[in-house]
C-alpha cells in the first residue's frame, strides 16, 4: 500500500504504471488480444495503411503490425525479465561471496569478472552465441554471461563499503548472525541499489536482444519481435516510415515505463529521502 | 604495564600483550606495515571504569573492537572471565558477546537508517532471547524510559532523532542484554557540552544501577576525569601511564600525559572570572 502512495505522489508515474500494467497484461494476454495471426502471411495485403481491417497497417510480408507488437511484448518483455532475474541471481552471490570473505576467494572470484569484462559485451555475446547454437535461450545465457560481472563488481563494492560500517559493527555486536545480518542489514541497501539499475538497464537489454535478433543470431523469423521489426522495416523507412515507428515507439514507451517507477522507487527505498517527500 | 598479576582472578577482561597493524598501500605499490598497538597490557574490573585517553590515532578505538571481539590482534590474547576469546568454544563466546557491547561516536552511523528505534533496541534481544511480541514490546518502553526517552519515539526513524536523543537511543540498545562491560567509543565526542553531561550522568546512573563497567575511550580528559575512576594513557601504540583517579599520587606523570593535561580549554569559571572583571572596569 506504502508503495502504491508513493508511485502515485509523483505525477509521471500516472502515465508510466498504466503503461507498464498495459505491457504487462499484453504479453501476458497476446493470444487473445491479437486481432490476426502474427505470423500469417498475407502477400496480396502486403504494406497496407493502417485502416479498418489492420489497425496499424500490414508488414512487407502482408502480417497484422498490431498483433505482431502484441505478441512482440511477450518476446521482448519476458526474456529482459528473465535475464534481468539471472544476472541479479548470479551477480549477487559471487558479489556477495567476494565481499564478505575477501582473501583468496575474491582474487579469484574478481579475476573471473575481469575476463569478462574486458571484451566488448556485444563481441562477447557474439562468440558466446557462435559457441552455443542461435536461438532465444542462447540470447539470453549470453546476455547474462556478458553482464553479470558488472552488477558483481558494484555489488561487490556496496559489501565492502558496508562491512565496515559502525551499525554493521554494532549489529554484529549485538550477536546478529552473520546471514541475518545480510538479510536484514545488507541486502535491503544492495537490493535498493540494484533495483535502479536494473530499471535502468532494461531498455539496454531489450535493445540487446533486438540487435541480436537484428543480426539474425537471437529470436528467428517468423517470430514476432520488436527488434527484428525495426530491422524488416528498415527498408521502407522512405517510403513507409510508419513500419518503423510503430515498434520504435513501443521499445521508447516499454523503457519509459520501466525506468520512471524505478526511479521513484529507488527514491522510496532511501529512508531520506522519502521523510523529504512526506 | 599497569596491571597486577593478583588481581587476574577478578579481571572481566585483561589485554595481554596486545599487537596490532595495518598494511598500507596497495599491491603494486611498496606495502609498510604500521604498527598501531605494541604490546597493550590493561586489564578491566567488574564495575569498574577505565578511561581510556589517547590523541587521535594513537590506536583507541582499534583497542575498542579489539575488546569487543569484532577485529583480532595480530599477537597476544583478550582474556575474558580468565578465557581467551579467540579459543573459547562457541557457546562460551556467546556469552561474552552478549556481556560486552559498544556505543560508538557517531550515533547516526552506528544504526540502521531502515530501522526504527524500536527496531534498533529489540535487535539485541531478538538475537539472545525468544519473547512474545508483547513481552519485547514491554521491555523496549522499559529500556528507552531507562535512557529518558518517550515510549512513542519507539516508531521513530534515526533522522528523527536529535543527536543525543539517537545516543541514548544506542546506550539503549548497549544495554539491552545487561552487558558487564560497554565500550564506550567517544560516545559524548559529537555532542555540545549540555547533552553530553546529561548523556554522562546517564552512564553514570546506569553504571550504579547495573554496575557495569566501562571502557571509555575518549580523546577529552574532562570528560574522562568526571566519569572514570581509573585512566589508562595510550600514547605510542603503549599504555604509558595507568592513574587511580580515587586516590591521590605523589609521582610526575607521563610526558604524553602532561602534554594533554596542558591542552585542556580553561574551565567556564575562568571565563566567567574575566567576564565579571570586564563588567566591573
Amino acid at each position: 500500500m506504502h508503495l502504491i502512495k508513493t508511485l502515485l505522489r509523483r505525477k509521471l508515474n500516472w502515465v508510466a504504471l498504466p503503461l507498464m500494467l498495459l505491457f504487462g497484461f499484453t504479453a501476458l494476454l497476446a493470444p487473445w488480444l491479437a486481432p490476426h495471426d502474427p505470423e500469417q502471411v498475407d502477400l496480396s495485403q502486403r504494406l497496407a495503411a493502417p485502416g479498418a481491417g489492420h489497425l496499424l497497417g500490414t508488414d512487407h510480408l502482408g502480417r497484422d503490425i498490431l498483433s505482431r507488437l502484441i505478441w512482440g511484448a511477450r518476446v521482448s518483455l519476458g526474456s529482459v525479465l528473465i535475464i534481468i532475474s539471472l544476472v541479479m541471481l548470479l551477480s549477487l552471490v559471487v558479489g556477495c561471496a567476494s565481499g564478505f570473505m575477501g582473501g583468496i576467494t575474491d582474487s579469484v572470484l574478481m579475476r573471473i569478472c575481469e575476463v569478462f569484462l574486458s571484451f566488448p559485451t556485444f563481441i562477447l555475446a557474439m562468440f558466446l552465441i557462435a559457441v552455443l547454437g542461435m536461438g532465444m535461450t542462447n540470447v539470453v545465457l549470453a546476455i547474462v554471461l556478458t553482464h553479470w560481472a558488472w552488477y558483481a563488481r558494484i555489488i561487490r563494492s556496496l559489501v565492502l563499503g558496508m562491512k565496515h560500517r559502525e551499525y554493521i559493527l554494532a549489529a554484529r555486536v549485538a550477536g546478529t548472525a552473520p546471514w541475518r545480518l545480510f538479510v536484514r542489514h545488507l541486502a535491503p541497501s544492495i537490493l535498493a541499489q540494484l533495483l535502479i539499475l536494473a530499471t535502468l538497464d532494461i531498455g539496454h537489454m531489450m535493445l540487446h536482444v533486438s540487435g541480436l535478433s537484428f543480426l539474425g543470431l537471437g529470436v528467428q523469423p517468423p517470430t514476432p519481435e520488436w527488434g527484428v521489426m525495426i530491422s524488416d522495416a528498415r527498408q521502407y523507412i522512405w517510403t513507409y516510415p510508419e513500419q518503423i515507428l510503430f515498434p520504435g515507439a513501443m521499445i521508447f514507451l516499454a523503457v519509459m515505463a520501466f525506468n520512471i517507477p524505478g526511479d521513484t522507487l529507488r527514491d522510496s527505498l532511501d529512508p531520506v529521502i522519502r521523510a523529504e517527500e512526506v | 604495564m599497569g596491571t597486577c598479576e593478583k588481581k587476574d582472578a577478578m579481571d572481566l577482561l585483561k589485554f595481554d600483550g596486545i599487537h596490532k597493524s595495518y598494511t598500507r598501500g596497495g599491491m603494486f605499490g611498496d606495502r609498510q606495515r604500521h604498527a598501531v598497538l605494541k604490546g597493550v597490557h590493561l586489564s578491566i574490573a567488574p564495575g569498574s571504569c577505565i578511561g581510556l585517553l589517547g590523541r587521535s590515532g594513537s590506536g583507541k578505538s582499534t583497542l575498542g573492537r579489539i575488546a569487543l571481539g569484532i577485529e583480532a590482534p595480530d599477537a597476544g590474547t583478550v582474556l575474558y572471565d580468565g578465557a581467551a576469546i579467540d579459543q573459547m568454544p562457541a557457546a562460551r563466546f556467546r556469552d561474552f558477546r552478549r556481556n560486552n557491547q559498544v556505543v560508538f561516536q557517531n550515533s547516526l552511523g552506528s544504526v540502521n537508517p531502515r530501522f526504527t528505534a524500536g527496531q534498533i533496541v529489540a535487535e539485541p534481544l531478538k538475537n539472545f532471547k525468544s519473547s512474545t511480541a508483547a513481552a519485547l514490546k514491554e521491555k523496549i518502553n522499559d529500556l528507552l524510559t531507562q535512557v529518558g526517552l518517550r515510549r512513542e519515539d519507539a516508531d521513530k526513524y534515526p533522522h528523527q532523532f536529535s543527536g543525543g536523543e539517537l545516543q541514548r537511543v544506542c546506550i539503549a540498545r548497549a544495554i539491552a542484554l545487561n552487558p558487564r562491560l560497554i565500550v564506550l567509543d567517544e560516545a559524548v565526542s559529537s555532542l555540545d557540552m549540555v547533552v553530553q553531561s546529561r548523556i554522562i550522568d546517564l552512564l553514570m546512573a546506569l553504571r550504579d544501577a547495573a554496575g557495569i563497567a566501562y571502557l571509555f575511550i575518549s580523546h577529552d580528559l574532562r570528560v574522562l576525569a568526571k566519569i572514570a575512576d581509573r585512566l589508562a594513557v595510550l600514547h605510542d601504540g603503549r599504555i604509558v601511564e595507568d592513574v587511580d583517579l580515587t586516590e591521590p599520587r605523589q609521582q610526575a606523570y607521563h610526558p604524553a600525559l602532561i602534554e594533554l593535561i596542558g591542552a585542556v580549554l580553561p574551565p567556564i569559571s575562568e571565563w566567567s572570572k574575566r567576564r565579571n572583571e570586564a563588567i566591573c572596569v
